[in-house]
């Protein structure tokens, strides 16, 4: 699996949505709650070995900004 | 007199709001723009808002928090308790800051605050029902909504309704309490590292 598809199927997983709503939602905010953020957080640091800086943490409010942030890591 | 509060958990603590505390409330409730449309509107004058908290500051019943992370001792968030009447409270004035992941602990924090300080019975929450990301939140933390409290409050000219969230003593400490402090404890091993990465 690439980069993006190991997101997708990561944020399915945590999420309960399937991919093809994750896609063509990918720009909407308000997909999880807090709770949720924190899984998503420690599942996404540990599936791509990254820490993400609080402004990265500040920035990861779409499915999109995922997508970029873990794209650049 | 008040009773000052402070309590410390894994990675935050509470700590009542100080007059100078102002710009940061100010800063953190209009941070978000996506998320001002359900808080009452803030005005970004520093003067107007010390002088709420300096009439505040000395209301009965009413506790208002800053959120702190205890490595770094910044503020990242805001919490608070109000409305206290026999043995019941309503919590909110929740606003964390984006960057932070001070939400799950911040809410373990104000329920020990409200169960173990001010010997409460019971705190519930009221969120506008547009409000679906902090509805959400609720609805898996307590995992059952009590009611809706039909024009809550006006924002803007507009009457919202919001739904209630109830959690007793009980229902913390056998529900809520080991989920929270399990992530809160996670997120504070996280913050230790976050700190050596970014800050040192």
């Amino acid at each position: 699996m690439n980069k993006e598809e190991q997101v997708y199927s990561l944020l399915s997983d945590i999420l309960g949505k399937d991919a093809e709503y994750l896609k063509s939602h990918a720009a909407e905010t308000g997909l999880w709650d807090s709770l949720k953020r924190i899984e998503l957080v420690f599942a996404l640091e540990e599936q791509f070995e990254v820490t993400f800086s609080p402004a990265q943490i500040a920035e990861l409010k779409t499915v999109q900004n995922i997508l970029d942030i873990v794209g650049k890591a | 007199m008040k009773e000052r509060i402070i309590v410390s958990g894994f990675g935050y603590r509470l700590r009542p709001v100080e007059v100078t505390d102002a710009q940061f409330i100010i800063d953190t409730r209009l941070e978000d723009a996506g998320r001002n449309c359900f808080i009452h509107p803030i005005s970004p004058d520093v003067a107007e808002q010390e002088a709420w908290l300096k009439a505040h500051v000395d209301v009965e019943d009413d506790y208002y928090f800053v959120v702190e992370n205890l490595i770094t001792g910044e503020p990242e968030g805001l919490i608070g308790i109000y409305h206290r009447k026999d043995g019941v409270a309503e919590w909110g004035r929740w606003v964390i800051r984006k960057s932070s992941l001070a939400a799950v602990e911040s809410v373990d924090l104000m329920y020990q605050v409200a169960f173990e300080y001010l010997k409460l019975n019971e705190v519930y929450s009221a969120t506008l029902c547009q409000n679906k990301a902090v509805l959400s939140f609720h609805d898996n933390m307590v995992k059952k909504r009590t009611g809706i409290i039909k024009n809550y409050t006006v924002i803007n000219g507009i009457t919202y309704n919001a739904v209630k969230h109830s959690v007793n003593k009980q229902y913390y400490y056998e529900y809520i309490r080991s989920e929270l402090q399990s992530k809160a404890l996670r997120i504070s091993e996280r913050n230790k590292k976050v700190n050596k990465l970014f800050h040192e």
